[in-house]
């Protein structure tokens, strides 16, 4: 349960953000159960904006029922949400336009890196683009001619905005033992070329859908103009990768991705000594480029299986200086956190009849900094979006007065459906790469459900108003038709 | 689950005849009663399969109207009933999913009484007529309260009788999770008069509305129930919805299924 | 123990079951076909479904020995003769239609059975019938799409990436 309240003067400027949070933990500790609404809820509550106070108060209660632990965003969602509604009720009260407020309270390009009174350093980024670029997409202009066409259907239909940060590529090892963590959070990647020329990359990452063994060799096979079918990425058997610490908080490209660009780095590094050998050149003078080891300024040179396969059988190597070998292990512990943000723009039409919410469009413009592999990405936007409509109109955990829980089976607990969700219209060609990871990514991973929730509330909350329902200014989620119902009804 | 033994008769004499053993239970399409039995909230030591029964299957008109057989599943009734009874045709063709549809049955759904079901209201609406092994029991005289009807231990229904309506239209609005009637309302106007069956908003289960079918016997228009309510006290009220809110939906979805019904 | 007997993927397959033995688990215990998942206690998410005597069914809400003599198909029969992709799992791998993979067999098998009565389906009918098989990883938005491009309909111009 939070209680948010913003201080602005009357042209809706920004002067502080006051959050007072009683989170319930269920019965018992466990991993994140505390972290979440305090460090990874209570740092992200400046949003992306310049606002220059913030108070954050999270009292973590105990109660008898089921411990929680991270759930998608852990914790981000709980702040954006929080955010994106008091800004939009304040827009409506002084009549002001949501736009123009984020604009004005938006962070700076020139304001980088920016920290935030709540401790966390944004390394870069541009709200401005992701707001005008998701306008577009949402073609705003013409909002009202399809309200007018909702309406001649008996629908009420409402435009709800989110403008969202959040932090993640989980975490500078040295921040977070500042906050009182015992435990580092860098990852691992071993890289080892066989003397075929193929690889095998064995990452502290996990896959369980996102792709990795695409993306991540992807990424191997780009640095060394190799083919992508020659990698072959090697994860979940603790038998055979390097101690890593998994896949969370939309880290692995940042994170373990970025320890494996490292390795491949020093395999590049291995490789330049060995072409140097073989082609009697200094180590200076060796260039790689499209997976060819060259001497710089003449047409001498070896290709990357050349130099693979030499690794393994070598008979003259100076081996005080050179062993053989080709396989390099690389760690990476992140200097920040990462700093995905963006707007989303949701369209919903309300039957007054039923108080039934239907998603009838939903925009996404992230910055998610580098984009490796689109599908990929696109992927994951759709999933987090989906999630967050679950979140927002139908999702729920509950319990009655004795402690049984009463949503305990797909019965009760109500997933959304293929019918429940439209396409999805996402872009992420805003793209200010993070400035402190190597391959410039930011995560992309839990966007989609932390941006989303408010989006859809906000527009809800819009179709009401336009409709006549002045009294309305919020419902708490899920906005389930009997709730709509009640509150226009109230 | 707890075991039990399996036996798929043939035909309705042998199924009466296997449900006379101790701890039988008759199983139609499964999609209520395996779940229950998966929660061991039923555990028959014999189930005693209908679906193998052909005398129990088919949808054709007849005596009385259309006569669905109680084994035949929705699947089935929403296509082969599309063109004698729409309305009939479109309740089964929303029930659940298709995959839930290809096995559920009329018979087990009835047989069930679910208070949020959809068959009940149809039956009820129709004025249809259930038929067991035994005897012929009118619609009114079926429905008694959540999970409970008039047949005896070990009757079975074999078919049900749909008098054809004039007009008529079922307009369901699902429970958001179970996909079941939070409240549902089929309206069915014959030359004796309009008949409003309501599901999915009553403990007691399927319930008839009487000021409704009273004002709309006269005026078959959605305007007609615009000054009434029905009561909420009456209706359930839990996390899906308020009892007030059911009760709302009870007259709007009865007025639209009045427009859509023509 | 009662041995059940019926015609799987195209092949007479028999094993012993009990009779609460669901289909679901004949096919997962008793032929190894692991293919076919089972996702909830509810016959609800539908990552169960396969096929019996050509009808989408929930395989955990079937008893096997009531299904005795029938025809089976599971997402394992879906490749062609040769191993290759069926044209709706290609479709799902070109659209990146699944992600976990866990509800994809259900999602598979529930488009074929969509396909065959319905060979060009709207995005409407498609998310209709996919109203049994519940997602969480894609958000449905790939998975329709898959769908209606194996139907042999243009998807390029659908909102999206």
């Amino acid at each position: 349960m939070t209680k948010i309240e913003l201080a602005c003067d009357l042209e809706g400027n920004f002067i502080a953000f006051r959050t007072e949070t009683l989170a319930n933990v269920g019965a018992y500790l466990s991993n994140f159960s505390t972290v979440t609404p305090t460090f990874l809820h209570g740092t992200l509550m400046a949003g992306p904006y310049k606002v220059p106070n913030v108070y954050v108060n999270v009292k973590t209660v105990f109660t008898n029922t089921a411990p929680v632990d991270a759930y998608r965003g852990a914790g981000r969602p709980e702040a954006t949400y929080s955010l994106e509604r008091v800004v939009d009720k304040m827009c409506r009260e002084l009549g002001l336009d949501p736009f123009e407020v984020r604009r004005k309270n938006f962070v700076t390009t020139d304001m980088f890196p920016y920290t935030t009174p709540v401790a966390l350093a944004y390394d870069t980024g541009d709200y401005h683009a992701t707001l005008d670029k998701v306008m577009e997409m949402a073609d705003v202009a013409g909002f009202e001619k399809r309200r007018a066409a909702s309406a001649a259907k008996g629908k009420l239909r409402g435009m709800g905005l989110s403008t969202w940060i959040e932090a993640c590529g989980i975490a500078p090892s040295h921040l977070v033992g500042i906050l009182g963590a015992r435990v580092g959070l860098y990852d691992a990647a071993t890289v080892r070329v066989n003397a075929t020329g193929n690889l095998s990359v064995m990452v502290g990452a996990h896959s369980h859908g996102q792709g990795h063994e695409t993306v991540f060799a992807q990424i191997v096979a780009d640095k060394l103009g190799i083919p992508e079918s020659s990698v072959e990425i090697v994860h979940g058997d603790t038998a055979k990768i390097p101690f890593g610490m998994g896949s969370y908080g939309s880290r692995s490209l940042a994170v373990c991705g970025s320890a494996m660009s490292k390795a491949v780095d020093k395999i590049i590094a291995k490789g330049k000594k060995i072409a140097a050998h073989m082609l009697e050149a200094a180590e200076g003078d060796i260039t790689f480029e499209d997976g060819k080891f060259s001497v710089a300024g003449t047409d001498k040179a070896k290709t990357f299986g050349e130099i693979a396969f030499s690794a393994y059988v070598p008979h003259n190597y100076p081996l005080e200086t050179l062993e053989p070998g080709l396989e390099e292990t690389a760690f990476y512990d992140p200097a920040n956190f990462t700093y995905p943000a963006g707007a989303y723009l949701c369209e919903v039409e309300v039957d007054e009849g039923t108080g039934k919410v239907d998603v009838v469009a939903f925009h996404c413009a992230d910055d998610f900094g580098n984009i490796m592999n689109p599908m990929i990405v696109e992927g994951q936007v759709h999933g987090g979006v989906g999630q967050g409509i679950g979140q927002a109109l139908c999702e729920f955990t509950t319990y009655d007065e004795n402690g049984q829980l009463l949503t305990g089976s797909y019965m009760d607990y109500a997933m959304p459906r293929a019918e429940d969700v439209p396409f999805y219209n996402v872009d992420y060609s805003c793209q200010t790469p993070c400035t402190h990871n190597p391959l410039g990514v930011k995560g992309c991973g839990e966007a989609g459900a932390i941006g989303s929730p408010p989006a859809v509330v906000n527009a809800v909350i819009d179709a009401l108003q336009r409709g006549g329902h002045k009294h309305v200014t919020h419902i708490d989620m899920p906005v389930s038709p009997s709730r709509v119902w009640t509150a226009m009804n109230a | 689950m707890h075991n039990f033994d399996f036996v798929k008769p043939a035909t309705i004499a042998d199924a009466v005849k296997a449900l006379g053993a101790d701890g039988a239970q008759p199983l139609s399409g499964g999609q209520t009663l395996i779940p229950t039995m998966k929660q061991r909230l039923a555990a028959p030591t014999v189930l005693v399969s209908l679906t193998g029964i052909g005398e129990m299957k088919g949808v054709c008109m007849g005596d009385g109207g259309l006569h669905i057989g109680a084994a035949t599943s929705h699947a089935v009734v929403a296509q082969e009933a599309a063109s004698s009874y729409p309305a009939l045709a479109a309740l089964a063709g929303g029930i659940g999913d298709p995959a839930v549809r290809n096995k559920g049955t009329i018979g087990g759904s009835l047989a069930n009484n679910d208070p949020a079901a959809c068959y009940p209201s149809a039956v009820l609406a129709s004025g249809a007529t259930v038929v067991t092994n035994k005897r012929k029991i009118a619609a009114d005289d079926y429905f008694q309260g959540m999970f409970s009807t008039a047949l005896a231990e070990g009757e079975i229904i074999t078919s049900v009788i749909f008098p054809i309506p004039q007009k008529a239209a079922y307009v369901k609005f699902n429970q958001p999770a179970s996909r079941f009637a939070l409240t549902a309302v089929f309206v069915a106007k014959y030359a004796g008069g309009v008949r409003v069956a309501v599901t999915g908003a009553s403990a007691g289960g399927v319930f008839r509305w009487a000021e409704a079918e009273a004002a709309l016997s006269s005026n078959f228009s959605a305007s007609a129930i615009a000054g009434l309510s029905a009561d909420a006290s009456d209706m359930i009220g839990d996390l899906h919805g308020t009892q007030a809110y059911r009760a709302n939906l009870v007259k709007v979805l009865t007025g639209r299924a009045v427009t859509a019904a023509g | 123990m009662t041995k059940v007997t019926m015609t799987v993927n195209g092949k007479s397959v028999s094993a012993e079951t009990e009779g609460r033995t669901l289909l679901s688990a004949y096919l997962r215990d008793g032929l190894r076909l692991t293919g076919t998942h089972v996702g909830c206690d509810t016959s609800q998410c539908g990552a169960c479904v396969v096929h019996v005597d050509g009808k989408p069914v929930k395989s955990c809400t079937v008893f096997a020995q009531d299904v005795a003599g029938a025809d089976v198909r599971t997402i394992e029969g879906m490749a062609n003769a040769d191993g290759s992709l069926g044209v709706i799992q290609q479709a799902f791998q070109d659209h990146h239609g699944l992600q976990c993979g866990f509800c994809t067999p259900g999602m598979v098998m529930s488009a074929a059975a969509l396909l065959a009565e319905n060979p060009k389906p709207s995005e409407h009918e498609v998310r209709h019938y996919l109203d049994g098989n519940i997602c969480r990883c894609t958000g449905y938005h790939n998975i329709v799409k898959a769908v209606m491009a194996a139907s042999g309909q243009d998807v390029s111009a659908l909102a999206a990436e």
